[in-house]
């Protein structure tokens, strides 16, 4: 087998071990929270919703746990058990963002949560008896809070890091180009290295602009 | 095709990719979940949000570490922890390559032998507890070895081919180097070395483009200030000046006590002896040790000038952290030259040997390594399912009242994983206290960081140390926010009288001193601390956590120190008990002597306060068998025998500590003390007159004054 095609296989096998690891974890975190739920243990069931989504896979048991802690969370607001269900609205809030990548999983379950979320903290900071006016107005500064856009931005920060990669990497290249291993055969060593260095140029610039802006 | 098993073909090499490969999947099956402690959760916020990390800022390991977080597989610190993984995996694979270099071992010994030596030390490496567990959790170490295999690599291919291009690749990996941990530097000299005596020709111009490429890569120190300058919610130091940068870079904070290990003599000499009967694992020094030095022998013959370069980047490695023993991460560089060259020793050996052409005899004998050694570490290597870390922090902070404010020390690591990764509770405001106590080394509290809290408009550089803080916490609880902060003098020793216990690992400010804590609140308080800490134990395997011991178990020493500042000395001691009977007897002990040395220390002072001075004695003294240098403890003892009326051991311990610490003021106070029980009101003057110029509280030294000036006028005729 040649070194690059072995190299290749041991990638894919690494890759798929990883999913398939997150899957299972996934797949057993969500069996126990099911559990927990079916004794009405809502705050163990949420624990165990919570590690799940931390096995976040796209379209995986993760995402079924955030859909059914959602549902719990709603369930349990709707009961009036405010604490419990602020804190599975919340988490299932931030167990998407914790597994956030260049894209957030699930977006609409967690605009589902928000307002719901935001509602009950508003509701704990003033008490039962405040005017609707009240809690209206805080209901929205805290939604507002929560829809803030995370930061890093997604754009610059991948700007930074392909802009990282490229102008190390065409340190790296310039440098074997323009030394090669048998240096008598070459006549002009710029003549084949200068790509490196526009692409040294571009990835710099790239990556202090991803800095700057992300 | 031949193959491993069955060995029919004598010819059989194996790749790196059939040792790394079950690497890999050990280390992903035992890797840490999500955030560890303290410096794991802070490396996996700075390379989540492209933060400044502690100094000297680690911008290497951010930025590369920030590629693997695109991949969408799992929560962003698990990806953040495999990228630990992949980085001792890499770096395996170099070790591979650099141990089957022809040029360097010679000609006859065969392709095999080098194959099976190099899988063989691989696999031994990445099985150590130090690798594995620096693979399983975010941490700077696994890439740090990385970029040095590699510098090793080019050095190895520039001397063994004449090409330049190796040369000033390796500059430009040591630039990036220095970029993920600042100890690289210490390297330089014999690096230095290593070039002069290999390069023949044209050093000048060679010397400075070598300069050239290592500034290149030195440049990722740019991220420093272009982040400080985008303020992102984690970071440290704030470098966005040149003098911000030069501090954080040169880690003025700390850079003393980094030193410490080059200034104190016999102290050193004590670490050493620890490092070699303790530190490093004895089957190094059996079987370890002698194929080092075959290795070495052997690279010797064909490139001397390279061992004296190995062997002193080895040596610097193991001398600068020589005084924290306890932590084998940082001897990592020098585990990895020595198991470079026992795999050239190793080599060697195979040649010799008729094992070295029987591939099912060394395939088997790996495997079985593998399997025997993972049968044996993995109860204590497996932290895939402590979620601690995690979830422990996190308790307190989701039980926060909407909009609180937090001033926090150990949990702010942790709190900024929580909102910065996971945006949990972003409408509560995460203060670090050390940003108000010492803003010159940390990041300056503004109105712009915090838009929801009531920053005073103070010229904050200027303000008296705590001062700032005071107006801060007063200013909010009039706006009625609710303001928390876990266990932690803030360097003031004035605001636990205005704490109260609140949520198990955070006490909340109240608006009015509290002179006196009610026994149900301090009932309260343990109870909630025991029952947190027995349901962690029941369900989590608590004290197996690594990392625990410099972190949880340190809040629990600050919370015992709030209930002995509030003189509930019974509390304080319930929670250091607690702590003790939690790490068992001394057989079963997994926690570090300096913190069994604290924790007898502790309990001790507090005997002391509770005037059982027998027991605070021998409280001292087992603190003192665990490290002899404490001066807290030998003062303390000294204190103990002084109230107990035994003064010549009073005087031989308090005598003892003045050698231990540059300002003993506590020890010089209490020789006074020994002197004027003698009857000596001379010498006993000179003492507390020396005391007193050492030390800060305005109180201590008017009850000198007053001692003073009770001798002078016993001492008028």
């Amino acid at each position: 087998m040649k070194p690059s095609f072995r190299l290749g296989l041991s990638v894919i096998i690494a890759l798929a071990a990883v999913a398939g690891v997150v899957e299972y974890r996934a797949g057993r975190e969500l069996d126990l929270a099911r559990q927990a739920r079916a004794k009405s243990d809502h705050e163990t069931a949420v624990n165990h919703y919570t590690r799940s989504l931390n096995w976040h896979l796209p379209w995986g048991s993760a995402e079924t746990a955030a859909g059914e802690m959602l549902e719990l969370g709603l369930y349990l607001a709707r009961r009036g058990q405010d604490a419990e269900a602020a804190l599975a609205l919340s988490r299932v809030r931030s167990g998407l963002h914790g597994a956030r990548s260049f894209y957030t999983p699930r977006p609409d379950l967690i605009a589902q949560a928000e307002p719901i979320l935001a509602r009950l903290m508003a509701k704990s900071r003033l008490g039962p008896a405040a005017s609707p006016k009240d809690m209206d107005r805080l209901t929205g500064r805290y939604l507002e809070i929560m829809r803030q856009p995370a930061r890093p931005g997604l754009g610059p920060a991948l700007a930074a890091s392909l802009g990282f990669l490229l102008w190390t990497g065409s340190v790296l290249g310039f440098v074997f180009r323009f030394y090669p291993k048998t240096p008598a055969t070459i006549r002009s060593p710029w003549r084949r290295a200068w790509p490196y260095a526009f692409f040294w140029a571009l990835g710099f610039a790239l990556w202090l602009g991803g800095l700057k802006w992300s | 095709m031949p193959t491993l098993l069955t060995g029919r073909s004598k010819g059989f090499t194996p790749g790196p990719e059939l040792v790394l490969l079950p690497l890999f999947f050990l280390y992903l099956v035992t890797a840490l979940p999500a955030i560890g402690w303290r410096d794991n959760s802070e490396f996996a916020v700075t390379a989540f949000s492209l933060g400044v990390a502690h100094p000297a800022g680690f911008p290497t390991y951010s930025l590369l570490t920030k590629v693997l977080t695109f991949l969408p597989l799992a929560g962003a610190p698990f990806r953040i922890t495999l990228a630990s993984a992949l980085y001792s995996l890499i770096c395996l694979y170099i070790l591979y390559r650099m141990i089957i270099y022809a040029p360097t071992i010679g000609p006859d010994e065969s392709t095999q032998s080098r194959s099976w030596a190099a899988a063989g030390t691989i696999l031994v490496f990445g099985l150590t507890s130090t690798l594995w567990t620096n693979s399983t959790e975010a941490e700077v170490y696994s890439l740090n070895i990385l970029f040095l295999a590699g510098l090793f690599y080019c050095a190895l291919r520039w001397t063994g081919e004449g090409r330049d291009a190796w040369l000033y690749a390796g500059a430009f990996l040591y630039g990036l180097a220095a970029g993920n941990h600042g100890s690289v530097g210490f390297y330089l000299p014999g690096l230095l070395f290593y070039f002069l005596f290999q390069a023949r020709r044209d050093i000048p111009r060679r010397l400075g483009l070598i300069a050239f490429f290592f500034l290149l890569g030195f440049s990722v120190y740019l991220y420093l200030p272009l982040r400080a300058d985008a303020n992102p919610a984690f970071d440290f130091g704030h470098p966005n000046t040149w003098d911000r940068l030069l501090m954080h870079l040169t880690d003025r904070k700390d850079s003393e006590a980094h030193f410490v290990a080059a200034r104190v003599g016999l102290k050193f000499l004590d670490h050493l002896w620890i490092f070699i009967s303790q530190t490093a694992p004895p089957v190094f020094w059996i079987l370890g040790l002698p194929l080092t030095l075959i290795g070495a022998w052997r690279l010797w013959r064909r490139d001397w000038p390279l061992v004296i370069f190995l062997a002193y980047a080895s040596a610097i490695n193991i001398f600068f952290f020589l005084h924290w023993a306890a932590d084998l991460s940082n001897y990592l560089p020098a585990f990895l030259i020595a198991a470079y060259l026992a795999g050239l020793g190793g080599s060697w050996l195979l040649s010799r040997s008729a094992l070295g052409s029987s591939p099912l005899l060394l395939g088997s004998a790996l495997a079985l390594i593998f399997i025997a050694w993972v049968g044996l570490r993995l109860p204590v290597q497996d932290r895939s399912r402590s979620f601690i870390p995690l979830e422990s922090y996190r308790a307190d902070f989701e039980a926060l009242p909407p909009e609180a404010i937090t001033i926090t020390g150990h949990q702010w690591f942790h709190q900024r994983a929580y909102q910065d990764i996971m945006r949990l509770r972003e409408d509560v405001t995460v203060i670090l206290s050390s940003d108000f106590v010492w803003p010159q080394w940390f990041n300056p509290v503004t109105p712009a960081r915090f838009p929801r809290a009531d920053v005073p408009p103070d010229p904050f550089f200027e303000a008296e140390k705590g001062e700032y803080l005071k107006k801060f916490v007063r200013a909010n609880l009039e706006q009625g926010r609710d303001i928390y902060c876990e266990p932690f003098d803030l360097g003031t020793r004035v605001f636990y009288t205005h704490l109260k216990p609140a949520l198990p690992f955070n006490l909340k400010f109240q608006p009015q001193s509290v002179e006196k804590l009610q026994p149900e609140e301090v009932q309260s308080a343990l109870n909630q601390l025991r029952r947190k800490l027995e349901k962690e134990l029941e369900s989590e395997g608590l004290v197996e956590e690594v990392g625990l011991h410099a972190h949880y178990i340190d809040l629990m020493f600050r919370y015992a120190q709030f209930f002995e500042r509030h003189r509930e000395i019974g509390a304080s001691l319930a929670i250091l008990r607690f702590l003790e009977d939690m790490f068992g007897p001394a057989g079963t002990n997994t926690m570090w002597p300096n913190y069994r040395a604290r924790l007898h220390e502790g309990i001790g002072h507090n005997l002391l306060a509770a005037g059982r001075y027998g027991e605070a004695a021998v409280r001292f003294e087992a603190a003192i068998a665990l490290d002899r240098y404490d001066y807290v403890a030998w003062a303390n003892l000294g204190l103990a025998r002084l109230k107990e009326n035994q003064l010549e051991p009073a005087r031989q311990a308090l005598e003892q500590a003045l050698t231990l610490d540059p300002k003993p003021a506590e020890a010089l106070y209490n020789l006074g003390e020994y002197y004027r029980k003698l009857n000596q009101p001379r010498t006993a003057r000179q003492y507390y007159a020396r005391a007193r110029e050492l030390v800060d509280s305005p109180q201590t030294k008017a009850q000198i004054d007053q001692i003073l000036t009770e001798l002078d006028k016993a001492a008028q005729p």
